[in-house]
């Protein structure tokens, strides 16, 4: 599935998008993006599945999921 | 209405989709924009162009020699002075017609109830996260509109925020605020000068829309705008059933915001 990373999460990341693979659901998502990416453990963000903000779905392969933090600035 | 006021907005009236309909109800709204940095400048002089009735401007601070670059209302003779007393004058010249009033102070729990009373929108221009968890809250409890806007070095976000419609909350999307101190601002990070008034001029763009009822839908949607990719991701979202809306004035006076975000 292709993964979007914003803002403060494409600091971390250092990249806009990848795909990833083998997620059944947005808790093992964020398991693997956490191994991947230990600095993510402690962001905040919010997962949007297919343009969605959701806290819990069922991934499939062709899903499109965005790590969406919130911004302070002004 | 006289010849003045159809000829000012003239170009707005002869909009079919906006039509004199749209601007008469320009003409009832009351916005108030909470920060005159960045974000607040372009909205507010674009609102006040555009012929809402009353506008309030709250902030605090003086204007500073680095403000210019992106903060359009005031100019380099402007630096020390009030920025919401600069900003009115300014807003003033332009359109005369508007009650524009200043209040030369933040918000806060404590003065939110008093300031915000005559408003039916709040424009978000703030740099805070215990600001704006502050002023979605109270638009909660009072069954207004929050108008937020934000922006993160090349990217911003938009989104209108009407509880009493959808059931979505700012509070409801994020609710574990992120420390301050994890997320840089402007002053921290860098902005071009770009960005926040793209972003301003979206917040007031959504609020001129739900004023003349230019909204196609009812649904929320929070819009991701990049300024390096041009590219906008949107996307919407669901009530949570996990938020517990503030209730009384009571739960915005006792909460301390600046503690919940840090």
């Amino acid at each position: 599935m292709t993964i979007l990373y914003f803002g403060q999460i494409q600091s971390i990341t250092s990249l806009a998008k990848e795909e990833i693979n083998g997620a059944s659901n947005l808790i093992e998502l964020k398991n693997k993006l956490i191994e991947k990416y230990p600095k993510l453990a402690n962001a905040n963000f919010v997962f949007s599945v297919n343009q969605k903000i959701l806290e819990e779905a069922t991934l499939k392969e062709n899903d499109e999921v965005a790590l969406l933090p919130p911004f302070s600035g002004g | 209405m006289d010849a003045a006021y159809f000829n000012r907005y003239q170009r707005q009236i002869q909009l079919q989709s906006f039509g004199l309909e749209g601007q008469q109800k320009l003409s009832e709204a009351k916005v108030l924009i909470v920060g005159m940095g960045g974000l607040g400048c372009p909205a507010a002089q674009y609102l006040v162009g555009a012929g809402v009735s009353k506008i309030g401007l709250v902030d605090g601070d003086k204007v500073d020699l680095h403000n210019l670059h992106r903060q359009v209302l005031y100019s380099t003779s402007d630096i020390g002075n009030s920025k919401v007393e600069v900003a009115k004058e300014k807003l003033e010249a332009l359109n005369p017609t508007i009650n524009i009033e200043a209040f030369e102070q933040f918000i806060t729990p404590k003065n939110v109830l008093e300031i915000a009373e005559d408003y039916d929108i709040l424009l978000d221009g703030s740099d805070r996260f215990a600001t704006r968890y502050l002023l979605d809250n109270y638009c909660t409890l009072k069954k207004k509109v929050y108008v937020y806007g934000s922006v993160f070095e090349f990217e911003g976000q938009v989104a209108l925020f009407n509880y009493a419609l959808n059931k979505i909350a700012y509070n409801s999307i994020f609710q574990n605020p992120p420390k301050q101190s994890d997320v840089p601002s402007c002053s921290e990070n860098g902005i071009l000068g770009f960005l926040p008034s793209i972003i301003g001029n979206m917040q007031a763009l959504e609020a001129v829309k739900y004023i003349a009822g230019l909204k196609e839908t009812n649904d929320f949607e929070l819009v991701h705008y990049n300024g390096l990719t041009q590219e906008i991701y949107k996307t919407t979202a669901q009530p949570n059933s996990n938020f517990i809306p503030p209730s009384s004035e009571q739960d915005i006076l006792s909460f301390d915001y600046d503690v919940f975000c840090s």
